[in-house]
């Protein structure tokens, strides 16, 4: 359920031709973008739909710092008006394609970015932006062993050490 | 009016303070399973996520999709019990080779097989050697007692070239199956050519790899359908939205009394469209077909200059247009197949033509003209000159090095073609051509918003070509003038981009695959 605050109009300029929405982010910064750019976000696409629906244009409360919302609407501007397959809700899961060579510059962030950018991209339902961060974060671990995966990630190995040789919590055929 | 959620709330607070040891941990399992489908490889090295921690383990566990690939090739047959035992109770597609352990074809038999998907085997899976009765799988299949409604997809391929073509025995190893499949792909072994039991088909792929070397293909009467039968097949098949031929049709001419090619086939669903290698004959038989939906069709055709362009004009014709783009890609390539191992002197006399829409980034086209000689020249001309350019937005180019195009002569073959923003592929002359048109031109009448040209094999002229060239590209776009590198070249080539803002820089040799990728993956080939 999206949090939503009323606004009045003249807060978010809906009404002429170039529609705006008010964004917030967790950190309180308001930011104002065109709704065409952000129409990518199945998330933001319903709320927009209700918008319509009620007649009333609310802000969108995010749960998410303004520094990844914007590095969300850098991606969405990016990719303002060009189709992208995983975008398309009728067209078929795509394969396994490279990561364009734009969103791998986009993405060439720190771990904690990254991991903030494709948690921002799920929740407003960005399939494109989840894959490419998803394929980065594959990337960082794919090949490596154990030991080096939870280096890079942070993650704690919470197997005792009987789970860790045990043939039951390891297939080790 | 604020509506409460503690779940947003909560997150919130959480992306307030510093982020904790682990964040990976923050992400909801849907995403952590998702980046492991993305490190999953087709061998058993990924496997280690699964030991990095409890929380891992049970997500991978849990995700039955990250198991339902099935290789014999790499799996062994512990894991390919566990595979099978993991992926339960979703589907799964599985490769067989001549070897599937009887554990395998117990826990087949026992039930697994009702959750098949998708099946690949070559050869020697199925076919039995002199020294065999009969096969693992063979066995498996002919004798089953399950059904296997959920196949959809069967993959076929004949490892090595036999003196005979054996028709694969589709209905008797698959009776009750059959109408279920959707997708059927065979290699060196041919289909029934009238399957009209196939009816719900949506991609065909038949293909003989050795219809290129025309003595061995002489051979293969058993794959070569007759011009009859396949109009037959595709009138059984309106669900078709792929369809890809590769193999030697026999044309006798007008010998039968059915006639039946003459009378148009309608292929409603028909998207995509291969064929080759196509004799001359096929050009009328291409000329039935009516798929109004097709949106990508190559065509690989030996045949006179003449056919090529009817048949272009025909597809071009029924092909969709989405947004006013061309959609349709027309192949003159004899010697595709001599390309890669005989080196550019066999790379020859191509006329190449292909204008697709690019469906992974944002509506566009790309025309590629590789070598050509003279003959073809006209029909070059030609082509382009019944071709709609105005959405073309690549342009893929290479001149012989004495076919110098006159200013005169660009102007009249792409004046039209005001979309363009990146030349690739570009050899020195085109490269020079290039720069003389481009400096004879005022940027408002010719490429407007040319962006990017590419170019490849500068040597020794690399200075003055560049110079022309950068000029011409200044006042049109901004981005850069890039020459490629080429793998295994003995002499060093340079590399040089140059920008609106004149940087001339020696990068290495990364840099520059780099940069030929980065122009490359905004392109589409059919």
């Amino acid at each position: 359920m999206p949090t939503i605050v009323s606004v009045d109009d003249s807060t978010v300029p809906g009404e002429g031709s170039s529609r705006l929405l008010l964004l917030v982010s967790s950190d309180n910064k308001h930011i104002v973008v065109e709704e065409d750019i952000m129409s990518r976000s199945r998330f933001i696409s319903k709320q927009v739909e209700g918008f319509e629906a009620t007649s009333q244009r609310h802000a969108i409360l995010l749960p998410f710092s303004s520094f990844v919302l914007n590095k969300v609407i850098e991606y969405c501007s990016h990719y303002r008006g060009y189709y992208l397959l995983e975008d398309d809700p009728d067209a078929a899961p795509p394969g396994r394609s490279p990561v364009r060579e734009w969103d791998q510059e986009f993405l060439d962030v720190d771990r904690n970015m990254l991991l903030r950018i494709i948690k921002a991209a799920h929740y407003l339902e960005i399939k494109s932006l989840v894959g490419s961060c998803a394929r980065a974060i594959a990337d960082m671990i794919r090949g490596k062993t154990t030991e080096e995966m939870r280096e890079i990630l942070g993650v704690e190995n919470d197997f005792t050490p009987e789970e860790e040789h045990s043939p039951s919590s390891k297939c080790t055929g | 009016m604020l509506e409460d959620d503690n779940s947003a709330a909560s997150d919130m607070l959480v992306l307030r303070h510093d982020i904790p040891a682990a964040p990976i941990m923050m992400l909801p399992n849907e995403l952590i399973s998702h980046i492991f489908s993305f490190a999953a490889t087709p061998d058993t090295k990924w496997i280690t996520v699964t030991h990095v921690c409890k929380h891992w383990r049970n997500i991978a566990l849990g995700n039955t999709t990250l198991w339902n690939n099935i290789n014999l090739f790499n799996l062994n047959k512990s894991w390919a019990i566990e595979f099978l035992r993991r992926s339960s109770p979703g589907p799964f597609s599985m490769t067989v080779t001549r070897y599937m352990p009887e554990a395998v074809r117990d826990s087949l038999e026992a039930g697994d097989i009702s959750r098949l998907q998708g099946l690949i085997v070559d050869d020697r899976s199925i076919f039995p050697s002199q020294d065999d009765d009969e096969t693992t799988l063979a066995k498996l299949l002919y004798h089953r007692k399950s059904a296997a409604p959920m196949l959809k997809s069967l993959r076929v391929w004949r490892t090595f070239p036999h003196d005979d073509r054996l028709k694969f025995p589709l209905s008797l190893l698959f009776p009750s199956e059959i109408q279920n499949l959707r997708s059927i792909s065979l290699g060196r072994c041919a289909l029934d050519w009238d399957p009209t039991y196939l009816a719900n088909l949506v991609h065909l792929r038949v293909i003989d790899p050795d219809v290129t070397t025309p003595l061995q293909s002489l051979t293969g009467v058993s794959v070569t359908p007759t011009e009859q039968q396949l109009s037959r097949m595709l009138r059984g098949l309106p669900r078709l939205e792929m369809l890809r031929l590769s193999v030697l049709a026999s044309f006798h001419g007008n010998t039968s009394n059915e006639d039946t090619h003459r009378d148009p086939i309608v292929l409603p669903s028909l998207t995509s469209l291969r064929l080759s290698p196509v004799a001359p004959q096929w050009s009328e038989f291409i000329t039935t077909i009516d798929a109004p939906s097709l949106t990508t069709s190559r065509i690989d055709f030996i045949a006179l200059p003449h056919t090529v362009s009817s048949t272009l004009t025909h597809l071009g014709g029924r092909a969709r247009q989405p947004e006013g783009l061309v959609t349709v890609g027309i192949v003159y390539d004899p010697t595709a197949g001599a390309r890669e191992t005989e080196g550019v002197e066999k790379h020859w006399r191509g006329l190449k033509v292909s204008l697709a829409h690019d469906a992974n980034t944002k509506p566009g086209a790309h025309l590629d003209i590789p070598l050509s000689v003279d003959a073809i020249d006209g029909v070059r001309a030609q082509l382009l000159r019944g071709l709609d350019l105005s959405k073309l937005r690549v342009l893929w180019l290479s001149l012989r090095e004495d076919e110098i195009w006159a200013p005169a002569r660009w102007r009249e073959t792409f004046g039209h073609a005001r979309q363009i923003e990146s030349i690739v592929n570009a050899g020195p002359t085109a490269a020079r051509s290039l720069s003389l048109a481009l400096a004879a031109h005022h940027p408002d009448e010719f490429f407007p918003l040319l962006d990017i040209v590419l170019v490849r094999d500068v040597f020794g002229e690399v200075d003055e070509v560049l110079e022309l060239l950068s000029v011409a590209i200044r006042t049109r776009g901004e981005r850069a003038l890039q020459n490629s590198h080429e793998h295994g070249r003995s002499r060093p080539m340079e590399t040089w981009v140059v920008t609106k803002d004149p940087i001339r820089t020696t990068s290495s040799r990364d840099h520059s695959i780099s940069a030929v990728r980065s122009v490359q993956s905004s392109l589409v080939q059919i």
